[in-house]
């Protein structure tokens, strides 16, 4: 029961971040992700090991919602980022995108369910569409702190996706913890290099200088 | 006890930590670069001989690391190429060296010999790799770890080219992590995710998940093999590298994303499920050889050319693998030469750019007056790499051609010589107008340029070498490619 609410909450989550225009509530969103992955994790707590609890319940908890939000929120104050998102396509478009995305996966779940592979549809669905999500935020949005937290929300999809597919092989879960480690890398390289004042402002649209 | 294989992942790795070390010693510092010289010369020779005394024979049931006569070959090729990068780093280390002293505002790059070993290391564990999940985290390591070669410039450029590197190929990995998730939903009866036991049990693999773990692997570690449309983030970051880690990003990085793929490839290999998987292969290939074939002439940056070349080869090799059949051996073939040349090349460029500060072609000419022996080079290189007989890579790309011949693949064949039609004039031409136009007047020095002998000495092995292999194949190496591309389920 909490394990089917949760899920759905963060559906929700998807479908509110692809109305925001705002940095700060993607910042909130991607805290909300972390919180309701920890309660996913807990769910799944009765068949992991204490230690592998520990670890998923660490990375979620402290990692996911609380430390990563607050970093982020610390780049966008620290290098004076413009509180606006920049989408290169309007809300309402990329709502419908979304839900499009979200029906898609639920359709793509049942045909899998009915082609006789053992899936939880409503978990599959959302983590898959948090993934394309996840990429649809990247594509459409021009800042490069933007592409972070779209590729956070990516990476969340794979963790949902991980613990519900593979929760018997902990240590792949474990291995998929490993994603974050570029997080923090493109994180520092944002702070480190001043993004913003090297690319002029953080925004990719000045990233044309290689091409052919 | 510690196994030979796992000493060929630590040791790099020790001499990287030892190379920090001695930087980290304030006494020391004015004989940093000639440490740096001996230490990547020693760990890459030290590399090249343990890979040469390791068997390859069947390694022993659930292993995380271990090799076959697939991995084997890789692992040679890493070696061999890293080997000839080291020798040509001690000169690039020296003038790094030499600025420094002339008090130009460039930076010694403390980093660069640290991240060249953790890259062999890192390398070496991808391509040793039994177990889908430790491959994977591998790939990532190597990701991470090729990262500050590309920013070594440390200009707007390098930065650039380093985000769009990670940033794409860490979307990439993600995916292909969506893969190993799906292989042990795929496998449940078998949750090892060892890569010898998937084989044996492939028949009792759900076809679907199995399906989507490996369409997912394919993109996934597409993206960081090169083949097109994934590839955008390749030639920034290939041009943007010094040129001999360029070189082993061309020629091995690239390689040992493939055997990633191949390594999902050789579970399906006696299922039905092949076909789908040949045909995806074949499509993917096509592709890159078309993006390939566009851009080869367009740019005008000439490692950026090699880059479009290196994608035109990943593509070919894909091809390769999605004919089946003798085309397998072929491109086990293809990967052991192409590689060579590519290397050679992206080494050679490099000599370009000490001569005439640039690469860029149109402002590069009368090569042959200037820096005769790399302008040679980069002729019979390109010609090597190009598939002119009596190269190994025309016997590979002639025997593919044959194969689509034979299975009535027209359009197949007629694409895939007309890319590789335009490929050639793209890469000729400009390597014509290098080597053979006459100099500029007035322009960079007519006069000889210095050419030391570690600097041309590798590519010369390289490119004579994958002549030769086109007359004739040594005995143990030929039984070595018969066996990788058994594995694979080709003859």
């Amino acid at each position: 029961m909490i394990h089917n609410l949760v899920v759905v909450l963060f559906g929700v989550t998807l479908l509110y971040i692809s109305t925001t225009s705002r940095l700060g509530g993607y910042v909130k969103v991607l805290s909300v992700q972390g919180f309701l992955l920890f309660l996913f994790a807990l769910s799944h707590a009765g068949t992991l090991k204490l230690g592998h609890t520990l670890i998923l319940g660490f990375e979620t908890l402290v990692v996911k919602a609380v430390v990563t939000p607050l970093f982020i929120h610390y780049i966008i104050e620290k290098l004076e980022i413009k509180r606006v998102t920049e989408p290169y396509v309007d809300n309402f478009v990329s709502l419908i995108a979304t839900t499009t995305v979200i029906s898609l996966s639920f359709i793509l779940s049942v045909a899998l369910r009915n082609a006789g592979a053992g899936v939880d549809v409503l978990t599959f669905s959302i983590s898959i569409s948090a993934v394309v999500v996840g990429l649809l935020i990247v594509i459409t949005n021009a800042k490069l702190i933007t592409h972070v937290m779209g590729f956070l929300v990516l990476e969340n999809g794979v963790f949902m996706m991980s613990l519900s597919l593979a929760s018997e092989v902990p240590v792949v879960v474990e291995a998929g913890v490993l994603l974050d480690v570029f997080m923090g890398v493109f994180l520092m390289g944002i702070f480190l290099n001043r993004m913003k004042s090297t690319f002029e402002s953080s925004d990719v649209t000045l990233l044309r200088r290689l091409k052919d | 006890m510690i196994s030979g294989e796992f000493l060929l992942i630590l040791t790099p790795a020790l001499f990287a930590v030892l190379s920090l070390g001695l930087k980290a010693i304030r006494a020391l510092t004015a004989k940093v670069p000639f440490f740096d010289k001996t230490i990547i010369t020693v760990a890459a020779a030290a590399h090249l001989i343990m890979t040469l005394l390791l068997p390859c024979g069947q390694p022993a049931a659930d292993v995380l690391i271990g090799l076959d006569s697939l991995n084997y070959l890789f692992l040679l090729i890493l070696s061999v190429l890293f080997l000839a990068s080291a020798l040509y780093s001690t000169v690039f280390i020296k003038e790094m060296a030499v600025l420094i002293r002339e008090a130009h505002d460039e930076k010694y790059n403390h980093w660069y010999v640290p991240t060249m070993l953790f890259t062999l290391s890192t390398l070496s564990g991808v391509i040793m790799s039994r177990n889908l999940g430790l491959m994977w985290v591998f790939i990532e390591a190597t990701t991470l770890s090729t990262a500050p070669l590309i920013l070594h410039h440390k200009g707007k450029e390098s930065l650039e080219a380093v985000w769009k590197y990670l940033f794409i190929c860490s979307v990439g990995i993600a995916l292909a992590f969506i893969g190993v998730l799906a292989m042990t939903e795929a496998a449940k009866t078998n949750p090892g995710l060892n890569v010898d036991s998937l084989t044996a049990g492939a028949a009792n693999i759900s076809p679907l998940w199995g399906g989507i773990a490996f369409v997912f692997a394919l993109v996934g570690f597409g993206t960081k093999m090169g083949l097109a449309p994934m590839h955008t983030w390749l030639p920034d970051a290939h041009s943007q590298a010094p040129s001999p880690a360029s070189a082993i990003f061309s020629g091995a990085l690239t390689i040992s994303a493939f055997l990633c793929i191949l390594r999902y490839y050789q579970i399906f290999c006696h299922t039905p499920m092949i076909s789908f998987i040949r045909q995806l292969m074949l499509i993917l290939g096509m592709v890159s050889l078309f993006i390939s074939a566009i851009y080869v002439t367009r740019a005008q940056n000439f490692k950026r050319k090699l880059a479009y070349s290196t994608i035109e080869h990943m593509g070919i090799l894909s091809i390769g693998m999605g004919l089946g059949g003798a085309a397998v051996y072929a491109a086990m073939l293809h990967t052991l030469c192409s590689s060579l040349a590519k290397h050679s090349l992206f080494l050679t460029s490099g000599n370009f750019l000490h001569a005439y500060g640039t690469v860029n072609v149109k402002e590069i000419r009368g090569g042959l007056d200037r820096i005769p022996q790399s302008s040679w080079l980069l002729v019979t290189g390109t010609l090597a790499l190009l598939g002119f007989p009596p190269g190994a890579l025309f016997i590979t790309e002639f025997s593919m051609l044959r194969q689509m011949a034979a299975a009535g693949r027209w359009v197949t064949l007629l694409m895939f010589a007309l890319f590789l039609t335009v490929i050639i004039y793209g890469l000729v031409s400009a390597v014509m107008r290098m080597a053979f136009s006459t100099p500029m007047r007035g322009g960079a020095a007519h006069d000889k340029h210095h050419e030391p002998i570690l600097c041309v000495a590798p590519q010369w092995v390289f490119v004579v070498a994958a002549a030769l292999l086109g007359i004739h194949i040594p005995e143990r190496l030929n039984t070595i490619l018969h066996q990788a591309a058994a594995v694979l389920g080709g003859n």
